[in-house]
């Protein structure tokens, strides 16, 4: 066996806690298929070459009391292979963590709550014994059915171009909806709303839609022949695909409604000097603003930019007009 | 005796036994013991404790800690024939993995699950695939996209364990019986039963507004009401109000926002609008006044056609906000 001298350096160096967790894995992995190489361990646990050999061995100097070699665990390492001789206690898995509990059942009960899962296949069956054996997951996730969902996700996993009838939020007072002919990239359920990310011929650029504003679906026959990468923006967490428009704005709110602010909110909302509660916004559309200002009623306003200032009035002039002619 | 360093010191000394070692030599030793062994004696067995009894002490918690992080727990028993002695060890079925007989389909269907859904931030699958055994899928297009908090899975292990959860939320410490967890409209809420608050009513805590860690209690601990419907207690219906009268309002909603609008609405009648304009909605107001600041908030997209008590009121609002005087 090389002898290992460098001890992770730096404050990179994961702690202890998931050392512990990551060699206890390794071992189980390395009972369980008796011998792999440092290669395929590094590749398996996300470690560099140099740490696996450093683990194993550490590994190598634990054992049982008396700790005399017979005790020890017995992991031989010639070149590049790892052959597992001896590893005991240590060689069956733990108990998945917390953490890795709950990503199993989310995945699992995600993929189930998608329409068109199938409740009683294999992904039911793991589940229902995942539960017998933790505990009920007693988990929900609320995810939206929307009418042209099927026919999207179809014309997407078959790569066939679509022409769909699209009701935007953010088309101006008095527009309908565009059609637009879309090669999709995906469709994609995202906090709960189903997207359809494509690539859009009108607008000249990737655009993400909402499936449930989509009024219609035709296919036009064509292949469809998406950007070969997605937009780096669409795989970005909370990314917000709103066009050239989508912009920042600043808005204050009574404290009585910093509750509805927060649902909104583009990171940490904060109390202003005047004793109201304020926060980010990401702004795909004026129209959504108006309404943001109109919903958090009397005492809410836009901060920032400038020009947005006018909207929640601009706004409840236009919805009075519709009472004073009806 | 040096005090020892801090989780992270382990990597400075040249000289220092890596605390990976120490730990990775306890967790087999209480493992493999057939009766609770008193610190004392772990100490005197596995190499790298300090002598002194308050140092000892100290390095044993944090020991606890790491362990606890990585979902192994450590049972306190009183060894056979001694009076006031306690002894740890490890329980197998607390530490291994109950063997979940998954068939391969199974398997193979979590996999899938497990590549299409992302969870973002906070609780990772970890090691959750070698752990159960599952084969590697190739990258495949997310399907679902979901935001994580590391708070999830001690919340989801709590659920499962019928544990009480205690954290802080809004100022105050909370000590929660938790019945399940729910994902709605981009945010995770834990449903559950404050213990402490006065009735001890069901409620809903929005996971990301916990402040700080969480801790749970004894197992078993509480009965999940019987026809609990989570879904159902995180509906977001602002103008819902239990004990109050009701009030029919007829609502009309343009198309645009006419599908949010009739989810809320529930129950109530959804009748369509000529020329696709939208729909009519029938329904029954608990909380007047939530109602009204609903309706605005759908600016000139929505029209209250009755009653007249609560159309005067939403025009009286409008003024308010169009700046124009009444």
């Amino acid at each position: 066996m090389t002898p290992v001298v460098a001890r992770y350096p730096g404050p990179a160096a994961p702690d202890v806690a998931a050392r512990l967790r990551r060699l206890l894995a390794m071992l189980a992995h390395l009972a369980s298929v008796g011998e792999s190489t440092i290669d395929e361990l590094a590749g398996r646990f996300g470690m560099l070459p140099e740490e696996v050999v450093a683990e194993l061995e550490l590994a190598a100097c634990c054992g049982l009391p008396p700790y005399t070699p017979d005790e020890l665990i017995e992991l031989l390492v010639d070149g590049d292979r790892v052959v597992a001789e001896r590893v005991g206690e240590l060689g069956r898995p733990t108990r998945l963590t917390p953490a890795e509990g709950f990503a199993v059942a989310a995945a699992a009960r995600a993929l189930l709550t998608v329409p068109g899962a199938d409740p009683t296949g294999s992904l039911a069956g793991a589940l229902a014994k995942l539960e017998a054996a933790l505990g009920k997951d007693r988990l929900v996730l609320d995810i939206e059915a929307p009418e042209h969902l099927a026919a999207l996700r179809e014309a997407a996993g078959a790569g066939r171009q679509v022409e769909i009838e699209y009701a935007s939020a953010g088309s101006s007072a008095g527009a309908g909806p565009t059609v637009r002919r879309v090669d999709p990239y995906q469709v994609v359920v995202r906090e709960g709303r189903w997207y359809l990310d494509g690539w859009c011929h009108r607008a000249g650029g990737v655009r993400r839609f909402q499936v449930g504003r989509v009024l219609a679906v035709r296919e036009t026959g064509e292949a469809a022949s998406p950007p070969a990468s997605p937009h780096p923006e669409l795989d970005e967490p909370g990314a917000f695909v709103g066009g050239p428009d989508a912009i920042r704005a600043r808005v204050a709110a009574p404290p009585a409604v910093a509750w509805l602010l927060e649902r909104v909110a583009h990171g940490p909302t904060s109390e202003g000097e005047d004793g109201r509660v304020e926060a980010t916004v990401l702004v795909g559309s004026e129209r959504w603003l108006e309404r943001l200002v109109l919903r958090l009623g009397p005492g809410a306003e836009v901060l920032e930019p400038e020009s947005l200032r006018p909207v929640g009035r601009s706004g409840a002039r236009r919805a009075l007009e519709r009472y004073e002619i009806t | 005796m040096a005090p020892e360093n801090a989780d992270s010191g382990e990597s400075s000394g040249e000289l220092r036994p890596d605390r990976l070692e120490r730990l990775t030599n306890l967790v087999q030793l209480l493992l493999h013991t057939n009766r609770p062994l008193p610190l004392r004696e772990i100490a005197d067995t596995v190499s790298g404790y300090p002598r002194e009894p308050a140092a000892l002490r100290q390095a044993f918690e944090r020991d606890k800690r790491v362990l606890r992080q990585n979902g192994i727990t450590l049972t306190l028993d009183r060894p056979d024939g001694a009076d006031f002695q306690v002894g740890y060890r490890i329980l197998p079925e607390h530490y291994y993995l109950p063997d979940l007989g998954l068939t391969a389909e199974e398997q193979l269907a979590l996999s899938f699950a497990l590549a299409e859904v992302r969870l973002e931030g906070g609780a990772g699958a970890g090691d959750a695939l070698g752990k159960l055994g599952l084969p590697e899928v190739p990258d495949l297009p997310p399907v679902a996209v979901f935001p994580s908090l590391p708070a999830l899975g001690v919340l989801q292990e709590a659920v499962r364990r019928r544990a009480p959860a205690s954290f802080s939320y809004r100022g105050r410490r909370r000590a929660v019986d938790g019945y399940g967890l729910c994902f709605r409209s981009g945010a995770w809420y834990l449903v559950g039963r404050d213990a402490g608050a006065a009735g001890g009513e069901l409620r809903t805590f929005r996971v990301d507004r916990i402040e700080g860690g969480v801790s749970t209690g004894e197992p078993a601990s509480f009965e999940v009401p019987e026809g609990l419907d989570l879904r159902e207690m995180v509906r977001f219906v602002p103008w819902q109000a239990h004990g109050e009268e009701a009030t029919e309002v007829v609502v009309e909603v343009d198309a645009t926002e006419a599908r949010a609008a009739a989810e809320l609405a529930g129950d109530g009648a959804v009748e369509p609008l000529p020329d696709g304009a939208g729909v009519r909605l029938r329904f029954k107001v608990g909380d007047e006044d939530a109602f009204v600041a609903w309706l605005v908030g759908l600016g000139d997209a929505a029209l209250l056609v009755s009653p007249e008590r609560l159309r005067r009121r939403v025009v009286e609002r409008l003024r308010e906000l169009a700046g124009v005087g009444s």
